[in-house]
């Protein structure tokens, strides 16, 4: 068998037999049920605790306040949980020094890397394509969805930046070693992002307005050609932190 | 009160898979917890009390860091 397949294979049994994909699969669909949810149940509990007698003047939920809902839960909950269950990818392998019988009978260090990056990826795909279509299908169900614009465009920003922090743990967890490498590697490079697009004329170029802005795409209030700079910078991103990782896990000493 | 029911079936159709999924961890997790008694660390009690009692992180924390390795045994 082709190591690269046989690798793969392995990586993959072993993110099922540590319930990941369990974990997963439940958490991102309760996560694609609670956007909905909130967004339609948001004025009966705002009626509910005014005190009696207050006029209350809540406009009825749209397709849109469930998409919103879909913005600050995938990214807030969904992605830290997903970074937190996959940042030990690199490290934990390197604990166990499984590794080194595999690496001295002729396994590629790349193959490693480049498995543990596609099992990831294709986790944060099946992961974000189950709340997407869970919400989709809700939203659709009690709304109307055509008062959208470019939703598939927009979600698909979100859909990138999750790569990116994804890679970036890999990146952290790889050259650190620890399992807190990654995280620290991810949550510092939010902070400075956050930090940049303080700055005006970073927005031209900053991933963090596949976050912030592309809720905008939705109500047609920002042009396409504004994530242009983000979605490059983006997909360099990526690329670069990968080869980075080959790169430093061909040096290691293990 | 008629208002509350209304209200608890309009709700339905998130609240059942809502719950059926959390539940459904719950008692999963509880289950791996009784019949996997080796924990990196605490006892059997509190990783009971926490898949069960926690929702969703409960079992999140016990799978990620709570359980042990094979290896353990």
């Amino acid at each position: 068998m082709n190591p690269w397949i046989g690798f793969l294979k392995k990586e993959w049994t072993e993110s099922v037999k540590s319930y990941k994909l369990l974990l997963v699969a439940v958490i991102f669909s309760i996560l694609g049920v609670l956007n909905p949810f909130t967004a339609k149940i948001t004025p009966a509990l705002m009626e509910n605790f005014m005190p009696e007698g207050t006029v209350v003047n809540i406009p009825e939920p749209t397709a849109l306040d469930s998409w919103l809902q879909f913005y600050s839960n995938v990214p807030q909950m969904g992605l830290v949980v997903f970074i937190l269950l996959f940042s030990t990818l690199m490290s934990k392998e390197l604990d166990r020094g499984t590794l080194v019988i595999l690496l001295t009978k002729g396994l590629r260090r790349s193959t490693v890397v480049t498995t543990k990056w596609v099992i990831g990826a294709a986790y944060w795909t099946l992961a974000f394509l189950l709340a997407f279509s869970i919400t989709y299908a809700y939203t659709a169900w009690y709304w109307d969805q055509s008062i959208l614009h470019h939703l598939a465009f927009a979600v698909s920003c979100v859909y990138l930046f999750g790569l990116l922090m994804f890679t970036l743990t890999l990146w952290g967890n790889t050259v650190f070693a620890t399992g807190y490498g990654g995280l620290l590697a991810a949550v510092l490079a939010v902070i400075a992002l956050f930090i940049a697009a303080l700055f005006p004329g970073t927005d031209a170029w900053n991933p963090i307005g596949l976050l912030t802005s592309s809720p905008g795409l939705l109500t047609g209030d920002a042009p396409l050609s504004d994530f242009t700079g983000p979605l490059l910078v983006s997909i360099g991103a990526i690329a670069v932190l990968l080869g980075a990782t080959v790169f430093h896990f061909n040096k290691k000493v293990l | 009160m008629n208002n509350d029911i209304d209200m608890l079936i309009e709700y339905l159709p998130f609240l059942v898979p809502l719950i059926v999924l959390q539940v459904g961890l719950a008692i999963f997790s509880a289950i791996h917890v009784i019949r996997h008694p080796h924990y990196r660390f605490g006892n059997q009690i509190m990783w009971l009390l926490i898949v069960v009692f926690i929702q969703f992180l409960g079992p999140l924390a016990y799978f990620t860091i709570g359980r042990g390795d094979r290896h353990d045994h």
